[in-house]
């Protein structure tokens, strides 16, 4: 077995805004090791970029707050959780070195993520050079060959970004983001706004490149179907908190949260004939002011009264499969088998 | 997992719980009041132009002295408490001209701008509304107005009239003309463009409950942050004109004949020289002031 | 590219035409009867009315604007001047460069305070810094320049003595009057610098630069600074136009043998030929500031570029940019 090369550890993270403190992450804890690709799934405001912005050290200071946790890259611990401003600049110092180099990041809108008065190549060779102890030269060589591996001409050198293409675009930012071979990439909904056919194109090509550098990915996203094509393990994230952790497997085998159950049974189905898809009555709790219980219950259609009473933590229902529900506290043993595709076949 | 607190997090629940009151229907313009009465910048100038404005409503009982109340034996002293910003070379009280001449630069200001705005606007308006080949002709005639720099283009109209206040509105109206037509032009073409007067068409809205509803508050935003800002401009273009001779001259208390008379007196009585420019400079930065907050309060996006 | 140059040079012609056009209407609405300021009010009749048939005034207004706007475009004749009896343009252009200079100078001297005081405002948002430097902004547009100019005579000049009160002789006699006209333009060339900044430094690329670990200052600059300059360029045409109404007063109140005090001293003396000859003069200068600007905008911003290339409406596009500053 090989080494986690990311590693986070009961990480929250706050945002302290003059209109009180949003709990944006709470407790999150996840490993991926080299090659593996984690699919972070939740929907909008659950905290998902928020843990991409810790990782990559870019939290908006001051209002971005790690209050406690660890995330380990390769052993070493990258987050810095006191407030005292040395030591904060001396984090900064750190992860400008790791950003780039070792924690590669590719953005949710391509149209908007590169430079719109810069040669696209230019800002791939920058990268490259910061990192790197090479030349000019040497730098546009290895931007143009970097082009090349994303499939886009590297004559196209020194075009601007508004004369490509969406798709074309974010290939050149995940050209950007693996110019110098990181450790671990992390996929901010990369393919949130791009058109269908295109979006199969990008994954592909992710795909590809993932396997050829042994690149730890940590894929972002609210497309199940983009976890169930290209992750290993998987992590359903709700209100900043984990409510399910395991394989791909795991999760879309054995499904066990109220919340994932719901995903799920949001999804079309090819195979059955449903006559309206069930959505997720209500919306997420406010993360200015989440309960002291399940932050679910609101919104659980198993909901029972022990809910109300406690905060359930995070359960091993089965080698490395992990659900937090209440459910689950008592008999930790007891891993159902329902492939329930309606929440409201979860059996409590 | 127990609930993590940090000790920003105690002390702003605790603004919180303060702030808590009861709930008013909120619609824009109290919105953008309520974002207003919180700048402290915005109110101060707002309260200085209503000082400003009730300054000149009620001159007569505040001014000590008469506009032209010439007292010989008092000429070219300097501030005393008889005198608060001391006299003039014919011996009049500055304090009470600069008093009087709140009439002239604030209304004078206003007009100004009003007119500006409605011939100004109105064409802009049009060619918003339009588009197409009028707008095209509309907007290169002002592209032709407007390549006079709108000081040298006063100063020409003003020239060539004469001196008086009449004139001097006109030139001022006339040469800012053009650019005010581009401000409507532009607020109402950004509203014609969004979304949401596409979506209120598809809902069935008429077009006047459109224009009222929902184009108006949207365009009135930027055309009223504009028109304060204008002012200010206006009230420096009239000190400007009127120090170079071109405007109000001598004996009307305006503030820059004011300071026009008192060149002369740079070496001897430079107090003479202070006072006035000072006046038009709390007027100007009263209204950037206010017109700062309501281009945040009116847009807050842009904060 | 070209086209566009082109296509802006051949829009020069109606807006010179344009501009000739209302300063011979300002001439016709101006009271008073041109001949008494060539002959004297006292002059005999007969004198009058042949200097008038001399000077054309007894054509039809419609003959004479033809005459005035054909005699300026063929023989660049602006008229000669009631005072001194000589070319008005030959005056003109002895006194223009110094006009020049001064607009000039006080832009550019502007520019260098106003970009770095409005890049570090923005980056630094509600610090001291940003703070101290918008309350500088804020009282540079609020100031009347010509009282800013008559309080540091009274101060740098008359006191202190560091200055000349007037001429342009010494070198220092340059700096009040660079510092009158440049201190509204620092204003707003600093607000604007600060808001586009604002704008810039929460756009996705500049997260995208933070991501590749790039160093915040080189963040600011290479990729913050160049794309918020936009509406500053932008703004510059317009600062140069106001610069130069500045200027006139700027050369009345030092001395400087300029357009604009040429055209005071003009106005004074009733001397029309003058007075219109220099508002052609600076309108014509306007009008290429205004082109090279827009022309240099297409060096920074690679999009408008584009569009020249798709032959689409620049001036639309433009337009917007201008007015959204």
């Amino acid at each position: 077995m090989s080494e986690n090369v990311l590693e986070i550890k009961n990480l929250v993270v706050h945002y302290e805004t003059p209109d009180g403190v949003a709990e944006a992450v709470n407790d999150v804890s996840f490993t991926i090791k080299a090659g593996e690709t984690l699919g972070l799934v939740g929907e909008t405001g659950a905290g998902k970029t928020t843990i991409a912005l810790t990782i990559m050290g870019l939290l908006p200071k001051p209002v971005g707050q790690v209050i406690q946790g660890e995330i380990l890259l390769d052993g070493e611990n990258i987050v810095e959780t006191s407030r005292n401003k040395l030591k904060q600049r001396k984090n900064d110092r750190m992860m400008r070195k790791l950003r780039g180099n070792k924690i590669g990041m590719i953005f949710q809108d391509p149209m908007s993520a590169l430079n719109p008065v810069l040669h696209v190549g230019d800002q791939i060779a920058e990268v490259i050079r910061l990192h790197n102890k090479v030349s000019k030269a040497e730098a546009t060589q290895k931007a143009m060959e970097m082009m090349e591996l994303v499939g886009i001409p590297g004559v196209r050198y020194s075009d601007y970004p508004h004369q490509f293409s969406g798709g074309m675009k974010q290939r050149i930012v995940i050209a950007m983001a693996l110019a110098c071979n990181p450790r671990v990439l992390i996929a901010d909904e990369p393919t949130t706004a791009l058109d269908v056919t295109i979006q199969a194109q990008v994954l592909e090509l992710m795909n590809g490149l993932k396997s050829k550098f042994k690149t730890a990915t940590l894929m972002i996203t609210h497309d199940l179907g983009i976890v169930a094509e290209i992750c290993d393990k998987c992590a359903v994230l709700y209100a900043g908190q984990l409510v399910e952790y395991g394989t791909v497997e795991h999760i879309f085998n054995n499904p066990q949260h109220p919340y994932t159950l719901a995903l799920f049974a949001s999804l079309p189905s090819l195979d059955k004939d449903v006559d309206r898809l069930k959505s997720i009555s209500g919306l997420m709790s406010d993360p200015m002011n989440l309960p002291e219980y399940c932050t679910f219950y609101e919104r659980c259609d198993a909901g029972c009264d022990s809910c109300m009473e406690l905060d359930p933590p995070l359960t091993e229902i089965e080698p490395g499969h992990f659900v937090k529900c209440a459910k689950f506290m008592k008999k930790t043993q007891s891993a159902t088998t329902s492939k329930g595709t309606d929440s409201g076949e979860a059996r409590v | 997992m127990a609930k993590l607190y940090t000790p920003a997090m105690a002390k702003i629940e605790k603004k919180r719980a303060k702030r808590k009151g009861k709930v008013r229907p909120s619609t824009p313009g109290r919105e953008a009041w309520k974002r207003l009465r919180r700048n402290r910048l915005a109110i101060a100038g707002m309260i200085i132009l209503i000082a400003l404005i009730l300054v000149a409503f009620f001159a007569d009982f505040i001014a000590p002295y008469g506009i032209d109340e010439q007292m010989l034996k008092e000429r070219n002293q300097t501030p005393s408490s008889k005198h608060l910003m001391g006299t003039d070379n014919y011996g009049r009280d500055i304090f009470s001209r600069i008093i009087y001449g709140t009439r002239i630069s604030l209304p004078i200001g206003f007009i100004c701008v009003i007119i500006a705005f409605a011939f100004g606007g109105t064409l802009g308006a049009i060619a918003a509304y339009y588009g197409g080949k009028v707008d095209n002709v509309i907007m290169r005639i002002m592209d032709i107005f407007q390549s006079i720099p709108p000081m040298l283009m006063a100063i020409a109209i003003a020239a060539s009239l004469g001196n008086g206040v009449v004139n001097l509105v006109f030139a001022i109206s006339i040469s800012t003309m053009p650019a005010r037509s581009r401000i409507v032009r532009a607020a109402i073409l950004t509203v014609k463009r969004n979304d949401y007067i596409e979506s209120a068409r598809a809902i069935g809205a008429n077009s006047s409950r459109l224009l009222i509803k929902y184009m108006l508050p949207n365009a009135i935003g930027p055309i009223l942050t504009s028109f304060t800002f204008s002012v200010a401009t206006a009230i420096l273009t009239v000190s400007s004109l009127s120090y170079i001779g071109l405007g109000i001259t001598a004996p009307t208390p305006e503030w820059g004949s004011m300071l026009s008379a008192g060149k002369e007196l740079m070496r001897q009585a430079p107090h003479v020289l202070i006072f006035p420019g000072l006046m038009i400079m709390i007027t100007v930065l009263a209204l950037n002031l206010f017109g700062d907050g309501l281009r945040d309060a009116l847009d807050p996006r842009l904060k | 590219m070209l086209r566009y140059i082109i296509k802006r040079l051949i829009w020069m012609i109606p807006v010179i035409l344009g501009v000739l056009c209302i300063v011979f209407i300002l001439s016709e609405i101006t009271p008073g009867d041109p001949v008494d300021q060539v002959v004297g009010y006292d002059a005999p009749p007969e004198v009058r009315e042949a200097m008038r048939e001399a000077m054309g005034l007894n054509d039809p207004v419609i003959i004479r604007f033809f005459r005035y706007i054909a005699k300026v475009v063929t023989k660049g004749d602006l008229g000669t001047s009631y005072a001194s009896g000589n070319p008005v343009l030959t005056e003109l252009l002895a006194r223009f460069p110094n006009t020049l200079l001064l607009t000039f100078a006080s832009v550019i001297v502007a520019l260098l305070i106003a970009i770095p005081l409005g890049v570090i405002s923005a980056v630094k948002q509600y610090s001291v810094i940003d703070n101290a430097s918008m309350a500088f902004a804020l009282f540079g547009v609020s100031i009347p320049q010509f009282w800013f100019a008559l309080m540091t005579l009274l101060v740098f000049a008359v006191k202190l003595k560091w200055f000349p009160a007037s001429g342009i002789e010494k070198f220092s006699g340059w700096v009040l009057p660079v510092a009158m006209i440049g201190i509204a333009n620092v204003g707003n060339l600093a607000r604007i610098t600060r808001s586009s900044m604002l704008e810039v430094i929460r756009q996705d690329y500049i997260r995208t630069a933070r991501a590749k670990g790039q160093k915040e200052i080189a963040v600011v600059v290479k990729h913050g600074l160049r794309n918020a300059l936009i509406p500053v360029i932008a703004n510059v045409g317009n600062t140069i136009g106001v610069s130069l109404g500045g200027a006139v007063i700027a050369e009345s109140i030092f001395s400087i043998p300029g357009v604009g005090k040429y055209m005071l001293d003009a106005i004074n003396g009733r001397n029309w030929p003058s007075v219109q000859g220099g508002i052609v003069i600076l309108a014509f200068a306007f009008s290429v500031t205004m082109l090279v600007m827009d022309l240099l905008y297409t060096v920074i911003d690679p999009r408008l570029k584009a569009e020249f290339k798709a032959k689409n409406k620049i001036a639309v596009k433009k337009k917007t940019i201008r007015e959204a500053a």
